[in-house]
């Protein structure tokens, strides 16, 4: 293992070192792209923002100053950027920003961009938020919601997170648990419902809202009366 | 296909990230595509449960585990992009002068364009913070068109119309794209331009163009439509989400 510190990496970048890149991409990439995915919601997406944060460390390494930050808290703010940029471009409500980095308050979209864009705006600007994963973790959404996975069923929480997480099919988890196929598709479903209905309840009532099931046309709506029986 | 059937095919779209998810689901030109997309279109319940799974898309991504990774085929790919870039810069100026001479007389033409709008923008604004954001986002911009350049399948689109006129430069493999044009009018507040892929007769949109003084642009990978272009499909630029074409190009 390298163990160059990364003051000595970034120095060796700033010389033209590509083997110095290599040995921050094997340190920090995962990292980045972790950040990355969970702001985004695609890995195709979290990938494309990995290779432009290290392609911007390369292009970009005389902009660095430790004085302000550390390397890991650069690397993220230029991911953080990154991402939010593809929220907008895409002209996606950046949902989980807007709501933890204005407060919860119901604010426009593009106040609470700005909000969170405040540490920062790429890797030229010099304030540093404390921490960057705080655009996340700021109203303990991500907490909110690792409760509501454990609190699933086991087998129901196996099916989605080998859904989601480990993308594979209904037919390779199927065939990983040794379930029928049938069996899969009922945990994965029972498994959304079920998730929907804890994190309506559980992540107040502006984004509760938002994810609870939407009732069909003359369907009462949630919570209420159960109807005829 | 009735509500049921519409929501469930979202459901299980949302629970298939692998085959694109959601997004994949919505730019499905097979028949259930089309009618999932006629569906939503004229059934706002349906429209909003769509929008309640793309929530729950991003509450689940943000509980991802600690022990998600980047895909290990990810390192050869970024690394060979930094080397595609040559040297890093020793001044403090983005945007040097390349090693290697791009080979086309295309790439030759957006370079210049987009150091003609980076020099205007410097002008123009005279702000240090707002100078440097439009370094760094032209930066981007010439960094992507060379990844473009470089992808031997890329192909470039010619856009004319009453906008005046603009390239458009995809990566068939990488599925980047980058659209610029230096005589599009800056638009009034609240308007953009925006920019759409009509195939088979349907627009997908694509995003909406940055703005940097002569410059307007977008750069990213594309969503939503798959490629490589196809023969018969159109790129167009237009003023506002519904507005008519200033921009248009392809066969």
């Amino acid at each position: 293992m390298d163990e160059r510190s990364d003051a000595t990496l970034m120095a060796g970048i700033l010389a033209g070192d590509q083997s110095a890149l290599g040995v921050l991409y094997d340190r920090h990439a995962d990292a980045v792209f972790r950040l990355s995915y969970r702001l985004l919601g695609d890995r195709g997406l979290a990938e494309e923002v990995l290779q432009e944060t290290i392609l911007a460390v390369w292009n970009r390494a005389e902009l660095y100053d430790p004085r302000i930050a550390s390397l890991p808290a650069w690397l993220m703010t230029i991911a953080r950027n990154r991402s939010v940029d593809r929220l907008r471009a895409r002209g996606r409500r950046p949902a989980l920003l807007s709501l933890s980095a204005a407060g919860g308050s119901a604010g426009s979209d593009g106040a609470a961009l700005d909000a969170a864009l405040a540490g920062g705006r790429l890797v030229a600007a010099a304030p540093m938020p404390p921490e960057p994963e705080a655009v996340v973790d700021a109203a303990g959404i991500r907490e909110t919601v690792l409760a509501a996975l454990a609190g699933l069923p086991a087998d129901e929480r196996r099916a989605i997170e080998l859904a989601y997480y480990g993308e594979l099919s209904q037919s390779e988890i199927a065939e990983r648990l040794g379930w029928p196929l049938g069996t899969v598709k009922t945990r994965t479903r029972r498994a959304l419902l079920r998730l929907r209905g804890t994190l309506a309840e559980t992540l107040g009532p502006e984004l509760g809202a938002r994810v609870a099931p939407t009732p069909l046309p003359g369907e009462a709506p949630p919570g209420g009366i159960d109807g005829p029986r | 296909m009735d509500h049921a059937e519409a929501r469930e095919r979202l459901a299980d779209a949302l629970l298939a990230p692998r085959d694109g998810g959601l997004e994949s689901a919505l730019a499905d030109p097979s028949a259930t595509g089309v009618e999932l997309r006629a569906h939503l279109a004229a059934c706002a319940p349906c429209s909003r449960e769509l929008d309640a799974l793309r929530a729950i898309g991003a509450l689940l991504a943000t509980a991802a585990p600690d022990s998600l990774a980047a895909p290990p085929s990810l390192r050869e790919r970024v690394m060979a992009a930094v080397g595609e870039t040559g040297a890093p810069a020793a001044a403090p100026i983005p945007l040097r002068p390349r090693r290697r001479l791009l080979p086309l007389v295309a790439a030759m033409a957006a370079v210049v364009v987009l150091v003609a709008g980076l020099a205007g923008g410097l002008a123009l604004v005279g702000q240090r913070q707002e100078a440097d954001r439009q370094v760094a986002e032209l930066g981007d911009l010439m960094a992507a068109t060379q990844a473009i350049l470089a992808d031997p399948a890329f192909v470039r689109i010619d856009l004319a119309g009453p906008g005046g006129s603009g390239s458009v430069l995809i990566g068939s493999s990488s599925g980047r794209l980058v659209a610029f044009s230096s005589t599009l009018p800056a638009l009034p507040a609240g308007l953009r331009y925006e920019c759409f892929i009509e195939r088979g007769g349907v627009r997908t949109w694509i995003g909406w163009m940055h703005w940097s003084p002569d410059l307007a642009y977008w750069s990213g990978p594309v969503s939503g439509i798959a490629l490589p272009w196809r023969p018969g499909d159109r790129f167009l630029v237009t003023e506002g989400r519904d507005g008519v074409p200033v921009l248009v190009g392809g066969s």
